[in-house]
């Protein structure tokens, strides 16, 4: 069984207004009223002077309950969008390692479903953790990326993204957040991502809400629940109008899913569903017992659930 | 209705840069290759033109000109 053992975050100083951004994104003035008006996007948060590095030790730093565990800590997963080439032995996660002092993890990166891939890392977390055996073994998962080039700083008509980072620890046992089910499905032939065009890019917005509504259905599934019993969904921050569709879609009630920080931090790649998880907490939208929906999807294109209860 | 079709007929062509004469209102929106983008612009010229609140997935819903004029006609005759 996995669980959260706590979940952290780090909100990067520089508030940024998406509106000065427009000749920076290549923005025309109907995608910029697009966004604002129909999206829901005001703001995102930068950390101009941060590295990867400074990120994910941000969040890490966040981590109440780290201090004094480091030698439990079996496994360090960065989570990314973006894969990045770096020169050997340059290692944004092996560093961190190192500064924790985690000197008995293992250090690795997942990317293999883009925006998803905070997800995967708890999942893989917790299948090491279990095949290993050790009831007090923990991993460390680390998310957040810097918004370097054009196509680090927007999903076109789709999102615009920021520098939130997040820090799980993830444990087999005995956490506050238990992780009941997860469902993924990669859809291949979208694995232009980024490039997609033409029909193939409509048949990517049509089949979106549907792909994302399959995922969420078999993790209901799973977890031996409907999709009405969930209290709350936990959203990757894309833009608001995109979970209006699915909610119609699925007959959802649109208040039930946590769309506060859209405007706050935009689209923070593998991190959303995690920095809505604190900010749900700590508004008081999430009591003990409930159960919760995060939900990612992965340009490339990946549609990924996992359910937990609180 | 006649009014609100023709003007939507003329929206529509505005952005896809056509005749009002090419745009059959019994045809999908999407066949003229008017894309998400586009048809989130047409929701806000909706709403500042008839002076209403509509969910941004109309156009997903009301697929050419003919249902969108007929919903936005029931929709304004609401009181």
């Amino acid at each position: 069984m996995t669980v959260l053992k706590e979940v952290a975050v780090h909100l990067p100083s520089q508030r940024v207004a998406v509106r000065s951004l427009q000749e920076e994104l290549h923005l025309t003035d109907v995608q910029l009223k697009v966004y604002e008006r129909f999206y829901g996007l005001s703001h995102i948060l930068r950390e101009p002077e941060g590295t990867v590095y400074d990120l994910l030790m941000a969040a890490a730093g966040e981590l109440g309950t780290l201090h004094g565990l480091e030698r439990r800590i079996r496994y360090v997963i960065q989570a990314r969008t973006l894969p990045v080439a770096t020169p050997y032995p340059t290692s944004a996660v092996q560093e961190v390692t190192r500064s924790l002092g985690l000197h008995r993890a293992q250090a690795f990166v997942v990317f293999h479903h883009a925006c998803a891939s905070g997800l995967l890392a708890v999942d893989i977390a917790g299948r090491l953790l279990e095949r290993d055996g050790d009831p007090d073994a923990l991993a460390l998962v680390l998310t957040g990326e810097k918004t370097f080039t054009i196509a680090a700083k927007m999903v076109p008509d789709v999102a615009v993204n920021g520098e939130g980072a997040a820090a799980i620890l993830v444990a087999p046992a005995g956490g506050r957040d238990q992780v009941l089910s997860y469902a993924t499905r990669t859809h291949g032939r979208f694995s232009e991502g980024l490039t997609l065009s033409g029909e193939k890019l409509a048949e990517f917005g049509e089949m979106y809400p549907k792909a994302l509504a399959e995922v969420m259905g078999e993790a209901a599934d799973r977890a031996g629940l409907a999709l009405t019993d969930i209290d709350l969904i936990l959203p990757h921050n894309v833009n608001r109008v995109s979970w209006v569709r699915l909610c119609k879609l699925i007959g959802f009630p649109l208040d039930r899913v946590f769309l506060d920080n859209i405007p706050v931090t935009g689209h923070c790649f593998c991190a959303d569903p995690f920095l809505n998880l604190r900010s749900a907490c700590s508004r008081g939208r999430l009591k003990p017992g409930d159960t919760y929906l995060m939900a990612a999807v992965g340009l490339g294109a990946t549609f990924s659930a996992m359910i937990l209860k609180h | 209705m006649d009014d609100l079709h023709k003007w939507l007929t003329h929206l529509v062509a505005s952005y896809l840069e056509k005749d009002p004469d090419e745009i059959s209102g019994s045809v999908s929106l999407a066949t003229y290759g008017l894309d998400s983008v586009y048809a989130f612009v047409m929701c806000g010229d909706i709403e500042d033109h008839l002076d209403v609140r509509l969910e941004p997935t109309v156009a997903w819903d009301y697929e050419t000109i003919d249902a969108l004029a007929d919903h936005l006609s029931s929709l304004v005759e609401q009181p």
